[in-house]
């Protein structure tokens, strides 16, 4: 029971991080982005790669993984920013589809759908951390350092632009502000973190295939941060534990796995449609009034 | 704010660090009179016909063993958990029972992804991974501590390529699953068969193959080779093969061979197809007879494939003798031990490990005659 609340505080953990993330391109600029989820694999495959065929460990693996989505990222937001609304969410959403074929396809890299194994644990300075609670509080503090800079982003000039930019683009423009820069700097940057979040489910699961891309995540980073509040960076820690509290309830009356998965579904729909009726702004907005 | 952060960081990092140490043998937790063991077999999913089955089987023949006296006079339990046929699931699996259950040997996985997904982490770990089932040759160089009582696909890709070449094939369709499985008896065809080969592959969760056949269908092969990793996907291939006229002959990996539903089903299309699968099979004996008639008895059906059944037995079997004459606590004594083992009578006759851990069997040929399979003189 230990070990399974300890699991699920760690995948809590990373998830936070990926939502947070998330929170910065999708909650305070606005950018209705599908393919995020591509970022959070990139990061995952960054790191299994760099481990397996290159001997590198966890540490060295999460600057990296963030540089390459932070690259990746860029050159995806020069092709896609141009386009907003719609048009950006078909754009993205077909990203994320070609992210998945050539993790499936590209043998040589990624090994297909066999998968990449024998991926280490973390290891800091010669020591393999294999506890789970030990892994819990390193993953505690490196996500900690990444919501503290994210924290700072989303409280900086920088932060302010982007909410407006989300508010009124054209007003941001006609004050002489750069927008497509900045949207393009906030992509970079969200997505950077979610190849952070990658590469530590990476090295905490030691096993990497395509369905890391899965596509209906995303749905789910959405709904957490619909819940926690768009752009309130409060909101998408609060909202990402209650989504993971709620989703646990079903296991709790014993039901069967084919039926937790469905009745997991039917909690989330009807938070996500009370949500919007009664709290349209988060169920956290009484918190974002004390940190804003 | 700031400082009051990092102190707390500098704080937790101190703990982490403390609290960590190398973790070259984690120590076991055997009560005094059981010795605990972990399984990996996939209980649910496609692949749970050979899961349940391999479970059922050593179950049973644990039950007998601790009614006859245990080992040393100790019970021996096993841990089971789900490996779903795949190394995402078989990792998870074998990160719990090592780091958790604390065991020093994991009977499994079956399917030959869940062996190989579990190898590494065993492997760091130094615990025994023994499995029954899985035949991919790349669990041949998996690890040290990895033995296997099936044989390696090598000789099943050897056997069924040497089949193609004899009968005149010059082309051969491949519809092959992207498993580690499958992917290894492909590629052990691809070695041994001297003709052009047109691979068609498909995920585990495709289930629709009718493009696939349509194509094979226009490059017009002398045969094709169905290569699915579990019985549901081969029956859904015969349904739409059979759809869309197949007419040339069918060989198969050793998959159709069990007593599933598809063959008595396409029985006279297959027949008339020819169809040739590689097995491994024990020569006759009472033991395996006699096991079987106890199987049916207390679950009321033939165990599904007798060949995972009896390589089963001899795994089960050859873990016992270990355990007999060796501390179950120290898993280096229990991997040289099994190296050296060269005379267990097992059902399979005389078996003995190789330097890989690999045992001495191999695939022969058989074809079907409308209701079961005959042995090819090769």
């Amino acid at each position: 029971m230990l070990e399974y609340l300890l699991s699920l505080l760690i995948l809590t953990t990373i998830w936070t991080l990926l939502t947070q993330s998330y929170n910065l391109s999708f909650g305070l600029t606005g950018l209705f982005n599908l393919g995020h989820i591509i970022f959070y694999g990139i990061g995952a495959y960054t790191a299994a790669i760099l481990n397996t065929d290159y001997g590198l460990q966890i540490l060295p693996n999460l600057i990296i993984a963030a540089v390459v989505c932070g690259i990746v990222a860029a050159i995806f937001g020069l092709l896609t920013l141009r386009l907003s609304g719609h048009y950006l969410a078909i754009a993205t959403l077909g990203a994320a589809m070609i992210a998945i074929v050539v993790a499936t396809n590209w043998m040589d890299l990624t090994n297909g759908p066999l998968g990449i194994r024998g991926i280490d644990g973390p290891i800091l300075f010669d020591l393999q951390i294999t506890e789970s609670w030990q892994i819990l509080l390193l993953f505690l503090v490196i996500a900690g350092l990444c919501q503290w800079t994210l924290y700072k982003i989303f409280h900086s000039p920088f932060g302010r632009l982007q909410r407006a930019i989300q508010d009124d683009e054209i007003a941001a423009r006609a004050v002489g502000k750069n927008t497509f820069l900045s949207k393009t700097w906030s992509l970079v940057l969200s997505s950077a973190f979610a190849g952070i979040a990658g590469a530590m489910y990476t090295h905490y699961r030691l096993f990497l295939d395509p369905t890391i891309f899965a596509l209906p995540e995303i749905i789910f980073l959405i709904l957490m941060i619909i819940v926690g509040g768009r752009g309130n960076f409060w909101g998408a820690i609060l909202g990402t534990i209650l989504v993971v509290i709620i989703g646990e309830i079903p296991r709790f009356f014993g039901f069967p796995d084919s039926i937790i998965g469905a009745s997991r579904n039917i909690l989330f729909a009807a938070l996500l449609i009370t949500t919007m009726f009664y709290r349209p702004k988060g169920l956290f907005t009484l918190f974002a009034k004390k940190a804003t | 704010m700031t400082k009051k952060f990092i102190a707390y960081g500098l704080g937790l990092c101190t703990l982490i660090l403390t609290g960590c140490q190398n973790v070259a043998n984690p120590s076991g937790n055997n009560a005094e009179d059981t010795i605990t063991i972990g399984g990996i077999v996939p209980l649910t999913g496609d692949g749970a016909v050979y899961g349940v089955m391999t479970q059922n089987v050593a179950n049973l023949r644990v039950e007998e063993i601790n009614e006859s006296g245990g080992i040393n006079g100790k019970k021996l339990e096993i841990i089971w958990e789900d490996g779903k046929c795949t190394p995402k699931d078989a990792s998870l699996a074998a990160q719990k029972l090592v780091n958790i259950d604390k065991v020093n040997i994991i009977f499994g996985g079956t399917c030959s992804g869940e062996t190989l997904g579990a190898a590494p982490i065993t492997e760091k770990a130094n615990v025994i991974l023994f499995s029954s089932v899985s035949t991919s040759p790349e669990v041949t160089n998996a690890g040290d501590f990895v033995f296997r009582t099936a044989p390696s696909d090598s000789s099943q890709g050897k056997v069924l390529g040497n089949y193609a070449n004899k009968s005149g094939f010059n082309t051969v369709a491949l519809l092959s699953e992207q498993t580690d499985y499958a992917v290894g008896v492909a590629g052990a065809f691809k070695d041994n068969f001297d003709g052009e080969i047109i691979e068609e592959t498909y995920l585990s969760t495709e289930s629709d193959f009718k493009t696939r056949i349509t194509k094979i269908k226009a490059s017009d092969p002398d045969a094709l080779f169905l290569n699915p990793q579990t019985p549901p996907k081969f029956e859904i291939m015969l349904k739409q093969l059979q759809e869309q006229g197949w007419d040339k002959p069918i060989i198969s990996n050793e998959i159709s061979t069990g007593n599933i539903d598809a063959r008595t089903k396409y029985a006279d299309f297959l027949k008339e197809r020819g169809l040739v699968a590689a097995n491994f099979v024990a020569p006759d004996n009472s033991e395996l007879t006699q096991f079987v008639e106890r199987y049916e008895a207390k679950f009321g059906n033939k165990p599904e494939y007798i060949n995972y059944t009896a390589s089963t037995l001899d795994g089960v079997g050859i873990l016992k003798r270990v355990l007999e004459n060796t501390d179950s606590e120290n898993t280096e004594a229990i991997r040289d031990t099994l190296y050296a083992l060269q005379d267990y009578e097992g059902v399979f006759g005389t078996l003995a490990f190789d330097q890989n851990g690999d045992v001495n069997i191999t695939h022969s040929l058989f074809r079907f005659n409308g209701e079961d399979f005959e042995r090819l003189e090769e």
